[in-house]
């Protein structure tokens, strides 16, 4: 029974080597074709898994966990098999250099175990992630200087990119180093390991557990609870709603103007980039609760990746509550290795903007992710400049942390996070060529829906904001009977089901 | 006297009383989507105001109809007729539905025989590229949703070569998630402006009382214009261009014709008015060809045809083959005069 809701996921590549799979992977791609969580497949997918988990008794945990990894493995591999192979051997290979760094007592062996693990991950990203990237970069660079390259370009379509190669990539050199400074003890069990790397609600977009957390949890024995399973269930409709009712719907404002910009007015431009940043918001954070809800259900607590974004008064606070899970990771294994804010002023901007670089080269390998980071890092550099040259002027202050100052920070904020995210794109000729439009007055189609169905969801999306913000949310929640609240989940799934666009699409960030 | 507030509940309570409200409200949330869910089943089951829109909606204007005029002549046809037959100046009812063809022509009969119409004089629409014999599934097929049908008509529809595969998919899907299956037919009624135009299924309530949909010329830009020929051209050329008439869909076409007649029912096919330029788009010997299937086609069914392709001149269409409301008007007044007159309708 298909979900008519997705186009195919499976790119050309990964299609054509699902040809030459053994019989026993087609037969599972055959039933779990898409790792989505929102398709009927996948449901039916973790109903089993679901099932079995708690029919296990609790005096047999590992049990459990042999259960949940096995299942994450043939989850991916329902998509990949090879690559399920892949992910499982790097895992195991990072497995036994935290073993080694256990076993080993000098520091510089120590130090040198550490570096071989991260050089492993990073050459394994590096290979199927960036390789595309730097050859043909490096083709055009030739051509253009008359040297003849030797090699043909790639076809970027042709490339395997594993899913989720760059969360488990972070998750497997955060052990590393956490190990090596022995913030964490190297762990022991394998199934246990294994469960931290490939654990499926986490395992293809985040968010980015800490081996500190995560192991932690394999340990405590797991019961069942009314409480957390209403959480649970709670995130995974939130998610569901966000991506189909939101995401889904945005694009149909943002994609085709973002696809050809020169078609449309200056107007639509306009509405387009507002319908992009939430459709960003909703499918990358709709995908994080679904992740956390799943998680939930089966007794595991995974770190929250977004919280309220779009509410923040500037970039840095931004970044702090948009995937907190990848901006912490930054924070802790690049920009405070780098200096973090420790060597003056200068010192602190090269570090915001080498990290904020690699945060966008993480996201993808073209120049649009690249110039993404850089915008970022240039407005967290302007805004730690602004907020020093703000210090010894109290009243200006006074102004900008009121009611409307907060407001138009909000508003600011919101407008540079919006614009930057017009290079968040694989084309930058297209995210050029958008920008000509909005900042040009031009005239031509409009927007593929009439103009009030995106004013309606993002006054949704706004006042669902400004009703948590504002602490109604959580009075209104606390009162409301049970039934009623039973009640609201149920129309909450049925008005995903019900505004789900005609043909939906995949995650933005499973591409990363 | 300060209000009363409930005593506070002791800590050994709380996480009960969590508990259970937790364990309430899944259960409340599982019942009431299961509710929710089997309901509207049922009633996309039982209504084609819910389940096929278009057909229901217009179904229930011929009723309005019939309660002044008992048995009017009734159009069945494409979006063609939707656009270019002013029902209401031939004393008329247009049940042109875009979208279908004579496979969905045959089961809207039925559906209509079944309800207790009766209409004086049955008009069926010939779209030549609907009739072409594609050795396989009808054209049509492509146009075809299983959410839109019982499972009687799903059996019917696979028996005129409608992939049976896509049609169970989307059938099961309409019956065991209704809100996924039947979204676009609820949007469309409660939030048309939520869904593109293709998707709204207002086709039945966007007309007048009579069905006619008269498309808007005051909004037509010529940048319209051109892209709605170029869309014409794009989804019939190839077709016109090797039409052959046949298969299922003339199948479908002439159980139409026996149906009604098995019901006692005048019936008459029509082909619709095309601009000169889409008239080209068949070659000569096709078009020879096409004609020759017609003349066969009533003369074996003993059913007079009406060829309207000439008459209506180019500047009386949109973008080619739908016609603009002084082309309806035009086509409407003949058809009044050569064909619902004589006929003794209205």
């Amino acid at each position: 029974m298909p979900l008519t809701l997705l186009a195919n996921a499976l790119p050309p590549a990964e299609a054509a080597a699902l040809q030459s799979a053994p019989q026993y992977f087609q037969w599972l791609h055959s039933w779990l074709p898409a790792p989505f969580f929102h398709t009927q497949a996948f449901l039916i997918f973790f109903a089993a898994v679901f099932a079995l988990y708690w029919a296990i008794p609790r005096r047999w945990p590992m049990l459990r966990i042999y259960l949940l990894v096995v299942a994450s493995f043939h989850f991916y591999a329902a998509w990949s098999y090879d690559l399920a192979f892949l992910v499982t051997g790097t895992t195991l290979a990072d497995y036994l250099f935290g073993r080694a760094m256990a076993a080993i007592k000098r520091d510089r062996w120590r130090f040198a175990v550490m570096l071989a693990s991260i050089t492993m991950n990073l050459g394994i990203l590096c290979y199927f992630k960036y390789r595309g990237f730097f050859l043909n970069e490096l083709f055009d660079g030739l051509t253009r200087l008359g040297y003849d390259p030797g090699y043909q370009k790639l076809n970027p379509l042709a490339l395997f990119i594993p899913f989720g190669i760059s969360f488990y990539t972070f998750e497997a050199i955060s052990y590393a180093v956490d190990v090596y400074k022995r913030k964490i003890p190297a762990e022991k069990s394998l199934p246990r390991f294994l469960l931290f790397i490939l654990f499926f609600p986490h395992l293809v977009a985040g968010p980015i557990v800490r081996a500190g957390d995560f192991l932690t949890q394999t340990r405590r024995p797991k019961r069942w609870n009314w409480v957390r399973a209403q959480v649970g269930v709670q995130l995974f409709l939130m998610g569901v709603f966000k991506k189909l009712a939101i995401a889904d719907r945005m694009a149909l404002f943002c994609d085709p103007v973002i696809a050809d910009p020169d078609k449309y007015g200056t107007g639509t431009c306009w509405l387009a980039v507002l319908a992009y940043a939430v459709r960003i918001y909703c499918d990358f954070s709709g995908y994080s609760d679904m992740a956390l809800g799943l998680a939930h259900l089966l007794g595991y607590k995974l770190t929250n990746n977004f919280a309220m974004p779009y509410l923040s008064a500037n970039v840095s606070e931004f970044w702090r509550r948009w995937h907190i899970s990848l901006s912490t990771w930054l924070r802790d294994y690049v920009f405070i290795p780098l200096g973090g804010s420790r060597g003056g002023r200068w010192a602190t901007h090269r570090n915001l903007m080498l990290t904020m670089v690699l945060g966008g080269l993480w996201h993808g390998a073209a120049w649009g992710y690249i110039l993404w980071g850089v915008a970022h890092g240039l407005l967290l550099v302007l805004h730690k400049q602004f907020k020093d040259w703000c210090e010894p002027r109290p009243r200006l202050t006074a102004v900008l942390e009121s009611y409307p100052g907060t407001a138009a920070r909000v508003f600011v904020t919101f407008l540079a996070v919006s614009l930057c995210w017009v290079l968040f794109q694989p084309d930058l000729s297209k995210a050029l060529e958008l920008y000509k439009h909005l900042f040009s007055l031009h005239r031509g189609l409009p927007l593929p829906l009439p103009n009030k169905s995106l004013w309606v969801l993002a006054g949704f999306v706004l006042a669902c904001h400004l009703l948590v913000r504002s602490g109604a949310w959580d009075r209104i929640y606390a009162r409301l009977p049970a039934p009623v609240l039973g009640t609201g989940y149920a129309v909450c799934l049925c008005t995903a089901m019900l505004l789900a666009p005609d043909t939906g699409t995949t995650f933005i960030y499973f591409q990363f | 006297m300060p209000w009363p507030r409930p005593a506070p509940a002791s800590v050994r309570s709380r996480p009960v009383a969590a508990r259970s409200r937790a364990r309430l409200a899944l259960a409340a949330g599982a019942l009431v989507a299961l509710a929710a869910t089997a309901g509207l089943s049922a009633l996309g089951e039982s209504s084609y105001l819910v389940r096929d829109p278009a057909y229901g909606d217009l179904e229930s204007r011929l009723s309005a109809v019939e309660r002044t005029d008992p048995a009017p002549a009734v159009f069945l046809g494409t979006s063609r007729v939707n656009s270019g037959f002013d029902a209401g100046r031939g004393g008329a009812f247009n049940f042109g539905v875009p979208g279908t063809g004579p496979v969905t022509h045959n089961i809207y009969l039925r559906r209509l025989i079944g309800a207790g119409h009766r209409p004086g004089l049955l008009l069926v629409e010939v779209l030549p590229a609907l009739v072409a014999d594609l050795g396989g599934e009808p054209l049509e097929a492509r146009m075809t949703s299983g959410s839109r049908y019982t499972r009687d008509e799903v059996d019917r529809l696979a028996g005129y070569g409608v992939p049976r595969d896509r049609l169970d998919s989307q059938w099961r899907e309409t019956r065991t998630v209704p809100w996924l299956g039947l979204r676009f037919q609820l949007l469309g009624r409660v939030a048309p402006w939520a869904l593109p135009a293709h998707l709204r299924h207002d086709e039945g309530r966007s007309g007048d009382a009579r069905g006619w949909r008269r498309i808007p010329e005051e909004v037509l830009t010529p940048a319209l214009v051109a892209a709605g020929r170029a869309r014409a051209r794009n989804d019939y050329a190839e077709v016109l261009r090797t039409l052959t008439p046949g298969g299922p869909a003339e199948r479908a076409l002439r159980d139409t014709v026996r149906l009604a007649r098995g019901h006692g029912l005048r019936v008459r096919l029509v082909v619709m008015p095309e601009a000169a330029w889409f008239r080209d788009l068949m070659p000569a010997e096709v078009g020879a060809r096409f004609d020759r299937w017609l003349a066969r086609l009533a003369s074996e069914e003993g059913c007079p045809v009406t060829d309207a392709r000439r008459w209506v001149p180019d500047a009386g269409f949109a973008d080619g083959h739908h016609l603009l409301p002084g082309g309806a008007a035009a086509f409407t007044d003949r058809l009044a005069a050569e064909v619902l007159a004589p006929e003794g309708t209205p």
